[in-house]
C-alpha cells in the first residue's frame, strides 16, 4: 500500500489514481461517475453507496464487502476481486471487462443488461441472480456473444469462464 | 339598358368574378413567392435547420432555362463502383416511363417540371461536412467542427443561387433491393471511411491506400448502391442539375447533390448510368455547379474561407434555434416521443426559486450555473433523472447536457432530445433519446485527462495510462451497446488537454474498432 486516504472524507464523483484504501466502512455516500485507476481496495464495507457510472479500471479488491449498493453502469476493467462479497446490489447495466474473480461471492443482484466480458473466474458464487428478458445478460469470449436470461443458463455459460 | 351598357356591364361582372374567385394552392404557389413549391418541399422535409436555411425564399429568382454547367473531375471516382453500378442502364425504357410519370405529377410556380433559380457569378470553395474535423490544405490546419457548419450554412445560402431544381422522388435511377440493411444502419458510413482514407492516405504507402480502398469497396460498394438510392434518387429534398458536362464523357450528366449529406452522383442523362458518387468532403464542391460558359475557374473568382465568413454569420446562433414544426419525425412511442423544442418540456414545472435552488446546489462552476440559468433545456437535459437523488445536477449530467446540444446545433443530426424516462424500463440505461434523426439514442462520454490529487492541484493522467484508458473506454463504449445499432456515440474530448486530444482520440476510435468496427462507425467525436 502506497498511501492510506480515508475514502470517507471523499464527496462527489471524483478521479483518483494510484491510490489505496484499506480498513474503512463507507456507507451511504454518491460517488457515482466517479474513476478509479490503478486504486487498491482492501478490507472496505461498501454499504448503500451509489457507484453509477462510475469506472474502475487497473484496480484491485481485496476482501470487500459491496452491500446494498448501486452499481447501475458500473464499468470494471482489467481488475480483480479476491475474497469479495457482493449482496443486494444492482449490476444493471454494469461491464465487467477483463476482470478476476476469486473466492468471490455474488447474491441477490440484478443483472439487467450486465455484460460481461473476458472474464476469469476462480471459485466464485452466484446466488439469487435477477434477469430481464427484455435486457439478457450479455456475455462475450473472444468476441462471441451470448445472451442469458435465466440463471441456470448462465451457470452453464459462466462454466466457460472458471480457471483450473 | 343599351348595349353598350349592357357590355359594360357583363365585363364589370366578370371582372368581380375573377377578383374573388376561389385560388386554389397551386394557383397560390405560382403567384407567391411564399407559397413556393420549393419552400414547401423543402419545409416538409426539413430534418434540422440546414434545410430550414435552404427554404429560406429571399434569395431565389426565376430563370426560364437551364445552364450548363461543366464539371471538375472529383475525388472518389472509383472505376470497381462506376462498373457496379452499371446495371442500373438495363431498365431504361421502364425508367423512361416512370421519370414521366413523375413530372407530371410536379407542380411549380411556372407550370413546369422544376424550379429554376438565379445563376450564380461567383465560385466558392467550402469545406463541406461539419461532422468531422477537416484539414483544410490552404490554411494548413484542422478546421474545427463549428467552423465547417457555419462554412456550411454561407454554402447553403451560396447555393440558393444556383441553377437547380428539386423535384420529386426520382425513381428513375434504380439499384437491387439486396443490400438495403448495411447502408440504412450506417448513415455516417460512407463519410466516415473516406476520412479513414484520407487519415491514411497521410501516412501510409500508395500501395496501402490502393489496397485500404479496394478493401473499402469490396465491403460497401454494393450497399452503396441502396445508399444512392434512398438517399438521392428517393430524396425529394435533393439539388438535381441537368444537362451538366462531365470533363471526360462526351453525354450530358445529370447531377444529384444533397445538400444535407454532401452526397452526390453523377448519372449518364443518355444511358441513364451512374458514373459517380460520393461525399463532397474534401473537394471544392461548388465547382460541381460551375458554370461552362464562364470558362475557366478563375483563381480570383475563388473567394473568401470559412472563417473569414464567420462575421457575417453571427446571427446563425440564433437561426440555430428555429426548428420547423411541420417537420416529420420518426416514429415513437407516445411514451418515448421526445419533445421539440420549442414545446412545454419538463423543465417548465420547475418554479424560478427551484431552479434557481438546483443550480446552486449543483457545485458547478459560476460560468456553468450561468449558462444553465440562461437555457432552459440546457438545464432541463442536466437533470438525469437516473440519478440517486433526483433532480439534481452533477457535473457529469451537465457536461453530458452540454454536449448532446452542442452536437445538435452544430450537426443537426437529430431534432428532439430529452433524457430517459425513468419510468420506462426500456430507457434505463440511455443517457438521451433522440428524435428526427435515425438514432434512437444517444451515449456520451466526456473523458478526462487529470485526476484528483488529495495532496494538492490536479494533475495530469501520464500519457501511456491515458493511451490505455483511451483504448479501453473505446472498447467498451462499443460493448455497452452490443446489438443496438440506432446508438450515436459522441466522444468530447472538452476535459482531454490539447495536446493529447489527438491521441487519446485514436486510441478511443481504434479501441472501439476492435471492439466492433462496424458500430464504431457511429462515433462522432467533439471538441477536438
Amino acid at each position: 500500500m502506497i498511501n492510506f486516504q480515508r475514502l470517507e472524507e471523499v464527496d462527489g464523483p471524483i478521479t483518483l489514481l494510484g491510490e489505496s484504501f484499506s480498513n474503512e466502512t463507507i456507507s451511504d455516500k454518491i460517488l457515482s461517475n466517479s474513476r478509479f485507476y490503478k486504486c487498491e481496495f482492501e478490507n472496505i464495507i461498501f454499504d448503500n453507496v451509489v457507484f453509477r457510472k462510475s469506472e474502475f479500471s487497473l484496480c484491485r479488491f481485496q476482501n470487500c464487502q459491496i452491500l446494498g449498493s448501486d452499481l447501475t453502469r458500473v464499468e470494471f476493467s482489467n481488475s480483480s476481486f479476491t475474497s469479495c462479497e457482493f449482496q443486494q446490489v444492482d449490476l444493471s447495466g454494469s461491464l465487467f471487462s477483463k476482470v478476476e474473480l476469486s473466492e468471490t461471492k455474488f447474491e441477490g443482484i440484478l443483472l439487467i443488461g450486465s455484460i460481461l466480458s473476458d472474464l476469469k473466474i476462480r471459485n466464485t458464487r452466484f446466488h439469487d441472480l435477477q434477469f430481464s428478458e427484455t435486457y439478457p445478460v450479455r456475455i462475450n469470449k473472444l468476441k462471441k456473444v451470448r445472451e442469458v436470461r435465466d440463471s441456470s443458463s448462465f451457470q452453464e455459460i459462466l462454466a466457460d469462464f472458471y480457471l483450473e | 339598358m343599351s348595349k353598350k351598357q349592357n357590355d359594360l356591364f357583363t365585363i364589370l361582372l366578370f371582372s368581380i368574378f375573377c377578383l374573388v374567385k376561389p385560388v386554389s394552392y397551386d394557383e397560390m404557389v405560382s403567384r407567391h413567392r411564399i407559397y413556393s413549391q420549393e419552400t414547401e418541399l423543402v419545409h416538409k422535409k426539413c430534418s434540422n435547420l440546414k434545410d430550414f436555411v435552404l427554404s429560406v425564399p429571399d434569395e431565389l429568382e426565376l430563370l426560364e432555362k437551364s445552364n450548363e454547367i461543366i464539371l471538375p473531375k472529383i475525388i472518389n471516382a472509383d472505376i470497381k463502383a462506376i462498373e457496379e453500378v452499371k446495371e442500373i442502364s438495363s431498365n431504361k425504357d421502364e425508367n423512361f416511363e416512370l421519370k414521366k410519370k413523375a413530372k407530371t405529377n410536379i407542380k411549380t410556380r411556372l407550370g413546369t417540371d422544376s424550379i429554376f433559380v438565379e445563376g450564380w457569378s461567383q465560385i466558392r470553395t467550402f469545406p463541406a461536412r461539419p461532422r468531422l474535423n477537416y484539414y483544410d490544405s490552404v490554411e494548413q490546419r484542422i478546421v474545427r467542427p463549428r467552423l465547417l457548419f457555419q462554412a456550411h450554412l454561407t454554402c447553403n445560402s451560396e447555393q440558393n443561387k444556383l441553377p437547380r431544381k428539386i423535384t420529386k422522388q426520382d425513381k428513375t435511377v434504380k439499384f437491387k433491393k439486396n443490400f438495403r440493411k448495411i447502408f440504412n444502419e450506417n448513415y455516417e458510413v460512407f463519410g466516415y471511411n473516406l476520412y479513414l482514407e484520407e487519415d491514411l492516405s497521410k501516412n501510409a504507402s500508395k500501395k496501402e491506400v490502393i489496397k485500404a480502398k479496394d478493401n473499402l469497396w469490396k465491403k460497401y460498394k454494393s450497399a452503396s448502391q441502396e445508399y444512392l438510392r434512398e438517399n438521392l434518387f428517393r430524396n425529394p429534398c435533393i439539388i438535381k442539375s441537368e444537362k451538366c458536362k462531365y470533363l471526360d464523357t462526351s453525354d450530358y450528366v445529370t447531377i444529384y447533390y444533397n445538400q444535407l449529406t454532401d452526397l452526390f452522383a453523377i448519372v449518364n442523362q443518355k444511358s441513364n448510368c451512374l458514373l459517380d458518387f460520393g461525399i463532397a468532403t474534401k473537394v471544392k464542391y461548388a465547382e460541381i455547379f460551375a458554370y461552362k460558359s464562364s470558362g475557366s475557374l478563375k483563381a480570383t473568382d475563388i473567394c473568401l474561407s470559412p472563417n473569414e465568413k464567420l462575421e457575417e454569420n453571427s446571427d446563425i446562433d440564433e437561426l440555430l434555434q428555429i426548428n420547423p414544426s411541420s417537420t416529420p419525425s420518426r416514429e415513437f412511442p407516445k411514451s418515448k416521443q421526445p419533445p421539440r423544442q420549442g414545446q412545454s418540456s419538463d423543465y417548465s414545472k420547475y418554479p424560478q426559486s427551484k431552479k434557481k435552488k438546483l443550480i446552486a446546489e449543483s457545485g458547478l462552476p459560476l460560468d456553468a450555473q450561468q449558462k444553465l440559468l440562461k437555457n432552459p433545456e440546457l438545464l432541463e437535459l442536466s437533470i438525469d433523472p437516473r440519478s440517486a437523488r433526483s433532480d439534481k445536477i452533477d457535473k457529469q449530467s451537465f457536461d453530458e447536457a452540454e454536449s448532446i446540444l452542442q452536437l445538435q446545433k452544430e450537426t443537426g443530426l437529430f431534432e428532439g432530445v430529452r433524457r430517459a424516462n425513468t419510468t420506462e424500463k426500456i430507457e434505463w440505461d440511455i443517457d438521451f433519446i433522440l428524435s428526427g434523426s435515425r438514432y434512437d439514442e444517444a451515449d456520451i462520454k466526456t473523458p478526462t485527462s487529470f485526476y484528483d490529487s488529495r495532496k494538492g492541484p490536479k494533475k495530469p493522467i501520464p500519457q501511456d495510462l491515458l493511451d490505455y484508458l483511451a483504448r479501453e473506454s473505446g472498447a467498451k463504449s462499443i460493448a455497452q451497446k452490443i446489438g443496438s445499432k440506432r446508438c450515436l456515440h459522441v466522444l468530447d474530448l472538452k476535459d482531454i488537454q490539447p495536446h493529447q486530444k489527438e491521441a487519446y482520440k485514436a486510441n478511443f476510435l481504434q479501441g472501439a474498432r476492435e471492439a466492433d468496427p462496424v458500430l464504431a462507425e457511429h462515433i462522432i467525436v467533439q471538441n477536438e
